[in-house]
């Protein structure tokens, strides 16, 4: 016993359970981070928002819009089975509900209520860093479309 | 009779009676000990928690669409360059609204 203890070895291991206790609930958990940005895609504008460039560039060959503007952007943190709202527009809410993991993946339902009426709803499976494209509801002169991503 | 046998015997026997606390304290207090374990716990805790895992292919996985619905049309596309989903829905018109 007395070697035991005297040996570095030993009390590396005993450090590193410690940290891993501290370190490991902060690193992943059950927890997962949603980024919802809101945007407005504009056929008329030919503004583009400076973070909007990587999306703008992909997204004008396929879709008849030449203006891309950030209206929102908010961060949500869901612990498994939790519901989130989140405001769009004027009478229009996203409604997130995090299911839990699968393997890699995150289980994310995501709705879109406008004035008190569901219109759309989609399960995603989201990778970590992964994320993914809602587009096509009128706003203003364009339609809205959020990029939805996910970390974990 | 050896004397010093017995004293190096009686000596043993005390320091085993010292709690393991103190005896712990004791120990770790010495740098020979204390230096390589704090060396050898920094480097675990960068290889398990901070550095990447390189992984032998690079598979890019993709996030992907489970399923949905609308009450209007809905598509699922991909975007040409990072093929990542692209959901296009078109509501359809309230009660009342004009097409």
């Amino acid at each position: 016993m007395k070697a035991i203890m005297k040996n570095p070895l030993f009390f590396a291991f005993l450090c590193f359970c410690l940290c891993a206790t501290c370190v490991a609930p902060a690193i992943g958990g059950d927890a997962l981070n949603v980024t919802i940005e809101v945007i407005r895609a504009d056929p008329e504008s030919t503004v583009i928002d400076p973070k909007l460039e990587d999306l703008a560039k992909e997204l004008r060959p396929v879709l008849n819009y030449t203006g891309f503007t950030m209206v929102k952007e908010c961060k949500v943190r869901l612990i498994r089975d939790e519901e989130r709202t989140v405001m769009l527009s004027s009478g229009r809410l996203l409604k997130l509900h995090f299911m839990g993991f699968e393997k890699k993946e995150a289980r994310l339902i995501v709705g879109i209520m406008e004035k008190d009426r569901e219109i759309f709803r989609t399960t995603l499976l989201l990778v970590d860093k992964g994320n993914i494209l809602i587009g096509g509801p009128a706003y203003e002169t364009g339609v809205l479309l959020l990029r939805i991503g996910a970390r974990f | 009779m050896d004397l010093s046998c017995v004293l190096d015997e009686i000596e043993k026997q005390v320091e085993l009676k010292t709690p393991l606390w103190e005896r712990m304290k004791k120990s770790i207090l010495q740098p020979k000990i204390w230096l390589p374990a704090a060396a050898l716990t920094a480097a675990a805790v960068l290889v398990f928690f901070a550095a990447p895992f390189p992984s032998g292919q690079a598979t890019v996985e993709k996030s992907r669409v489970e399923s949905v619905y609308s009450n209007g049309t809905v598509m699922v596309l991909q975007t040409p360059e990072s093929s990542r989903p692209l959901i296009w829905v078109i509501p359809a018109p309230q009660e009342g609204e004009a097409t």
